[in-house]
Order: structure tokens, then C-alpha cells, then sequence
């Protein structure tokens, strides 16, 4: 069942006058209840502007140009800011901003920061908003005395699992995890990573999860859209995608990974860089990167087709070279 | 036996923690940070040695001592034999031309001011390599085409500003090995990289190992990525080597509980390959001097008493070339244990 629905989305950052940076071009997908949709791309590719579109919390700049943002089948881009904040930013659709652990006011214990959460957006009692901090903080598998440490007191991990509680404080439907353990120990990562999973089954929770990483997408994410220059190259269940992928460079970043569990072997990084948003460059983004290029992918610039069921592509070489890409064997 | 090109013999480095006035009055004795705690390990010639660990284990200030960058609390390190420590001036000259570092924010690490010809050429002018300009000019075009970054007149008199990530990067390689060291501590070279950019900064690194049969001490927190370029793995936590071995070894058949841990909770890029949950405790205990037992003993899931009960277990080799520091390997081989 389906409980957001991003149509055609395009949201630019005006420069002042000197052009426009294209983070987010005409990007579509469903988002069904209880599932994961992994948003995975290198730095600057747009996937954090992404999600801050949907939470509607771009800087002064930042211009939604067109597209649809549907929540329960209502268009959330046109709700008036004063109901948007009231009703929908972090009661329905919260986030785990990246670096948000660092971000924690040193001022205040953990207790009285969750608190706040709460009280701006509910008619409730202090003594209540503590008490619902402490059961944030079990539901984190922190000890719920610690409502009176300062962050310092606390771990990188513990500050992480807190900031998770305060996405959390207000039982929201959709949950935007951006980066969440990006910069965290990998034995600390993989047990943020399965809280994650477990909150996510046990509140019944919607999760855009949003990373650089290949890997912790492969392990969290039920669908994954692969980002490249504001972008969605590629589309579809995890499986399909990180095993059959269909988009040259959904192909070579697969092939440019180490996997530790897996068989020796060579990887091959993708020569150049990802190109300049406010001057991008014609037809195919991709096309200067992308050894199957050719003089069409220079003058067409591609939209994801479906080209299986529920797996889309954008690339207008898709069906040509689908046998010269092939399985990926990990 | 050919001679190690590094040799290192119970390194270690405490660095004080800070009294406050009133402590010292007091007469508080003085605490030490156990940062590197008696690491002993050989790196040959054409080798990569990869030191991996969580952060604060001790794997950068290993490097860092290696290079003589700080001084060690005791231990030894050789480089070709000698002494590092006790080299005199004209030495310690020649050993700064021949060992090299490269470091993990090429942002940071490049000097904002000077454009890359002018990094890469600095150390020729430094090391009196070349006499004439076309001569200088000439070898910084070559290293330029070897790390890739090309064509080189395109280059040359670029800031690090006009540069991205993975080309500042190739500048402080290309920076590091234009003088040509037989041994080079790559401390988390690519871990600031997109995901697109690592695989060939790594197999830059390979190809210098194989075409200039440059050594390197390999530090990372990445267990995939050690896997990949490594010949050896240390794993190191809190200080101490608790596994070591040629990297498949070490990766594919872990002994230490704490490694098994570690590769158990590396993230998998096949979606069909799934992550565990960690099955060790807690999170990783103060450094300030840890107490006489296993380093691992608090969150270890094999605990038993004798980890307690004795001092931080040695090395012993349970395979060939597969050495592993844990009471519970200790009585296949006790007596052939190395010292710590």
C-alpha cells in the first residue's frame, strides 16, 4: 500500500542571478508502507536535497520548480507552511539529519532536548514529555535514566541512537534516515543499522534511507534508486538492480566495491568526475563518464523507462548493451 | 631470509593524559593513554601491510612513530636495519627521502597556495634530485602521467581548489613518490573518496607496488578495502595486534574473536549476503591505562577466566604465518609464542 509518492519532482538552487544548480531533476518514486527505498550516489549527486524537499526545509534558495509530493494521496507541496509544520513536518514525515549526533545542543541533557520535540508540537505537560523521552530512549535501547546526560557523557553510538528518538518522538509514518552512520565505527554502524531495521518493523515504519554507501544500502533497502547529477539513473528492487543492473554506471559503481564476503577480484574505479549541477553537461549526464556512450547519448537526455517489471533505466542504450553488462557476481 | 625493509619491535607510545593544578598537588599519579601498547611486525619489500581497526585502536599513531614523526615511549624500528631512532642528521635526511606519507584528507594535506607543480617539485629541490629546470619539469610531467592524471600540461599550474577529491588525492601521491621512496604509510588514502574514485586511487597504489616495488604500511578502518590491497592484515585494538596474517587469511578465516566480530558487521554490497547483528558487548573501553588482562576481555562472547586472570595474551602462530593473540588459541602452540 502506498503512503508516498514523489511525481516528477525538480527543485533548483538559484545561484543569484548567475544560473541555476539542478539537485533534484524530475525524480519519481513510490514509497509502499512498512518498506525501505534506498537513495544511494556519490557527493553533490542531490540526494540530500532530495530529502530535504520532501521536508520541505530547503534554504532560502532553494526552488521547487515542479512535481508532486503525495502523502496518503495528498499533494503535501501545496499545504500552506503554518499547517505543513503543524501537521506534518515531524508528526507524519521525520528525519535523522546527517551529522545531526554532533548537532545535539551541549547545553541541555538529552531528556530535556527530546522533550522540546515534543512540546512544540503537543499540548502536553513537561512531566509528561520526560516521561515520553524515557520511553524513546528503551525503545533505542538506551537506559532510560540517561534523560539527565549531557551529550558529552554519551558515546558517538548512544548519541546517534538519541537523535533517532527524537525522529521518533512524535510516532511518525515516514522516516528519512540521511546517512545515519556515516562517520561511525562499522561494529557501531551495523548495530544502528539493525535498530533501524527493528523500529522499522516494529512501528510499522516507512523509510527513505539515504547514503553513499553501497553496501548499507544493499543491507537496509528494499528498493534503491540510483542517483547521478540530481538525477534517478536507475530504479527497482534491490535485488534486481545490484545484481542485474541495467544503467552503465549503476554497472561500473557496483564494480568499483570491495565486498569482504566476497571472491577476490578486480575493481575498476569510474575515470573522471561527477559534472557541475549549475552547467551540466548536454544529453546523457552520464555520456562523458561512460565508456557505452555514443553521439546519441550526447543530444538525448533519457527519463527512467521501465524495462522490467518495476525496474527502470535511463539510459537510451539500455536494451543495446544489456548483454555486455551482464550478472554481477559478487 | 631477506631482511625486512620495516621492522618494528615492541613499538609503543603513552601519551600523558593532562592533571589539572589541583591534581597535581594532590600528587594524582600520572595516567597514560595506552595509544600503541608493544606492537611488533615486519613489512618486506614489495610488500603491503595493512594495519586495520576501529577508530582509536592505534594504527595511525603506529605509522606516525614508524616515520619518526613523534618519538615512542620504548620499542624499536628499523628501517633496511637501522635504527630509526638513532639515525644523525645526514640519515635521518636521507631516510626522510626514502619513506613518504600520504594522508587521508587530500584537502587538507595540500598546501592551498602552491599549485601542483610546485607541490610535486618541491621535494627535488629540497633533496638537491635535479640540476636543471627541464630536468625538474620533466619528472613531474612523467609522475603526473603515472597517477593518472592527464594530459599533464592541463595540470601542472592548478590549485588544489580548481582540483577534485580524487585528483588532490593523485597530486599527494604523485607528491609522495616523486622521489622515488622504497617505502610509503598510506594512512585511510581513500576513506574522504566517493565510492566511484576509490578503486583507482587503490589501484594506482598497486601498480607503484608493482612497477617500483614500493612498500607501503597500509592503514585503514575499512576491512573490505584491506581485503583488496593488502598482502597482510594487522588487526589492532586498543593498542595491541590481536591477529595477523596474509589478508585472506585473516579476512576469510578469522580466529580472533574480535575479528570474526568486526568482518561479521562489515556491510555486504550483495543484497542476498546479510549482515548480523554484532555479537560482541558494549563499545570500546577507555584507553587510560587499561587493566593487566585481555585488552577484549569485557565485551569478548569467549570469555573465560584465564583472560581474566593473566596478562593480555601474546602472539602465537596457530597457522603458518597466522599469528593470533587469544587464550583460546594458547595451548596449540604455547611454547613457540612470540613475546610481546
Amino acid at each position: 500500500m502506498e503512503i508516498l509518492r514523489v511525481e516528477n519532482l525538480v527543485m533548483h538552487y538559484d545561484l543569484d542571478g548567475r544560473g541555476w544548480v539542478r539537485a533534484v531533476d524530475n525524480v519519481s518514486f513510490t514509497l509502499d508502507k512498512g518498506m525501505c527505498v534506498g537513495i544511494v550516489g556519490e557527493s553533490g549527486c542531490g540526494k540530500s536535497s532530495l530529502g530535504l524537499t520532501i521536508l520541505r526545509l530547503l534554504p532560502y534558495n532553494g526552488v521547487i520548480k515542479k512535481g508532486e509530493i503525495l502523502l496518503d494521496g495528498e499533494n503535501i507541496l501545496a499545504v500552506p507552511e503554518e499547517r505543513f509544520r503543524k501537521e506534518i513536518r515531524w508528526k507524519r514525515i521525520s528525519m535523522i539529519f546527517q551529522g545531526a549526533m554532533n548537532a545535539l545542543n551541549p547545553l541541555f541533557t538529552v531528556g530535556d532536548q527530546i522533550a522540546e520535540a515534543i512540546l512544540v508540537h503537543e499540548r502536553t505537560s513537561k512531566r509528561k514529555a520526560l516521561r515520553r523521552a524515557r520511553e524513546l530512549l528503551e525503545m533505542v535501547g538506551i537506559d532510560p535514566e540517561r534523560v539527565k546526560s549531557y551529550p558529552f557523557e554519551l558515546s558517538g553510538g548512544m548519541k546517534q541512537r538519541v537523535v533517532i528518538a527524537m525522529a521518533l518522538a512524535l510516532n511518525p509514518e515516514v522516516l528519512i534516515a540521511d546517512e545515519p552512520t556515516t562517520a561511525l565505527d562499522v561494529m557501531v554502524q551495523a548495530r544502528i543499522l539493525h535498530l533501524i531495521k527493528r523500529l522499522q518493523r516494529e512501528l510499522g515504519l516507512s523509510l527513505i534511507f539515504i547514503s553513499h554507501d553501497v553496501s548499507v544500502i544493499a543491507q537496509m533497502a528494499n528498493y534503491v534508486a540510483i542517483m547521478y547529477a540530481g538525477k534517478f539513473v536507475e530504479y527497482g528492487r534491490i535485488e534486481d538492480v545490484f545484481l542485474r543492473p541495467r544503467h552503465p554506471y549503476t554497472y561500473l559503481l557496483l564494480k568499483a566495491v570491495p565486498d569482504v564476503k566476497g571472491k577476490p577480484r578486480r575493481l575498476e574505479g569510474i575515470p573522471g568526475a561527477p559534472p557541475d549541477l549549475a552547467d551540466p553537461p548536454t544529453g546523457c549526464r552520464f555520456h562523458p563518464r561512460c565508456p557505452f556512450a555514443t553521439e546519441k547519448c550526447k543530444k538525448i537526455d533519457p527519463n527512467p523507462q521501465e524495462v522490467d517489471n518495476m525496474h527502470l533505466v535511463a539510459c537510451v542504450r539500455a536494451d543495446e548493451i544489456k548483454d555486455e553488462l551482464g550478472e554481477i557476481t559478487w | 631470509m631477506v631482511e625486512p625493509l620495516v621492522k618494528v619491535e615492541k613499538l609503543g607510545k603513552w601519551f600523558p593524559v593532562k592533571r589539572s593544578f589541583i591534581e597535581v598537588l594532590k600528587k594524582v599519579p600520572q595516567r597514560y593513554v595506552h595509544a600503541v601498547d608493544g606492537v611488533s611486525f615486519e613489512i618486506k619489500k614489495g610488500e603491503i601491510f595493512t594495519l586495520v581497526g576501529e577508530s582509536g585502536c592505534g594504527k595511525t599513531t603506529t605509522g606516525r612513530l614508524i616515520l619518526r614523526l613523534i618519538k615512542p615511549t620504548f620499542g624499536k624500528v628499523y628501517f633496511e636495519g637501522r635504527d630509526v631512532f638513532s639515525l644523525d642528521k645526514e640519515e635521518l635526511k636521507e631516510f626522510r627521502k626514502e619513506a613518504q606519507i600520504i594522508f587521508q584528507d587530500p584537502y587538507g594535506s595540500l598546501n592551498p597556495r602552491m599549485h601542483v607543480y610546485a607541490t610535486i617539485s618541491e621535494p627535488l629541490t629540497i633533496h638537491k634530485i635535479v640540476s636543471t629546470e627541464a630536468e625538474k619539469y620533466e619528472l613531474v610531467v612523467r609522475m603526473l602521467e603515472e597517477v593518472g592524471l592527464t594530459p599533464p600540461e592541463e595540470f601542472l599550474f592548478k590549485y588544489p581548489h580548481q582540483l577534485s577529491g580524487g585528483q588532490r588525492q593523485r597530486v599527494a601521491i604523485a607528491a609522495a613518490m616523486i622521489l622515488n621512496p622504497k617505502f610509503i604509510v598510506a594512512d585511510e588514502p581513500v576513506s574522504m573518496l566517493d565510492m566511484s574514485i576509490r578503486a583507482s586511487i587503490l589501484n594506482i597504489l598497486l601498480d607503484m607496488k608493482e612497477k617500483h616495488g614500493v612498500s607501503y604500511l597500509f592503514i585503514t578502518h575499512d576491512l573490505a578495502t584491506a581485503k583488496y590491497i593488502s598482502d597482510y592484515i594487522a588487526v589492532m585494538y586498543l593498542g595491541k595486534i590481536v591477529e595477523m596474517g596474509k589478508a585472506l587469511d585473516v579476512v576469510d578465516n578469522p580466529l580472533h574473536p574480535y575479528t570474526k566480530a568486526l568482518i561479521e558487521a562489515v556491510p555486504s554490497p550483495n543484497p542476498l549476503t546479510k549482515m548480523k547483528e554484532p555479537t560482541v558487548k558494549g563499545e570500546v573501553p577507555s584507553p587510560i591505562d587499561p587493566p593487566p588482562r585481555c585488552r577484549f576481555y569485557d565485551r569478548c562472547p569467549e570469555a573465560m577466566p584465564i583472560c581474566r586472570e593473566r596478562d593480555h595474551p601474546a602472539l602465537v602462530e596457530v597457522d603458518k604465518g597466522h599469528y593470533v593473540a587469544c587464550y583460546l588459541y594458547h595451548d596449540i602452540s604455547e611454547k613457540e609464542s612470540l613475546k610481546m
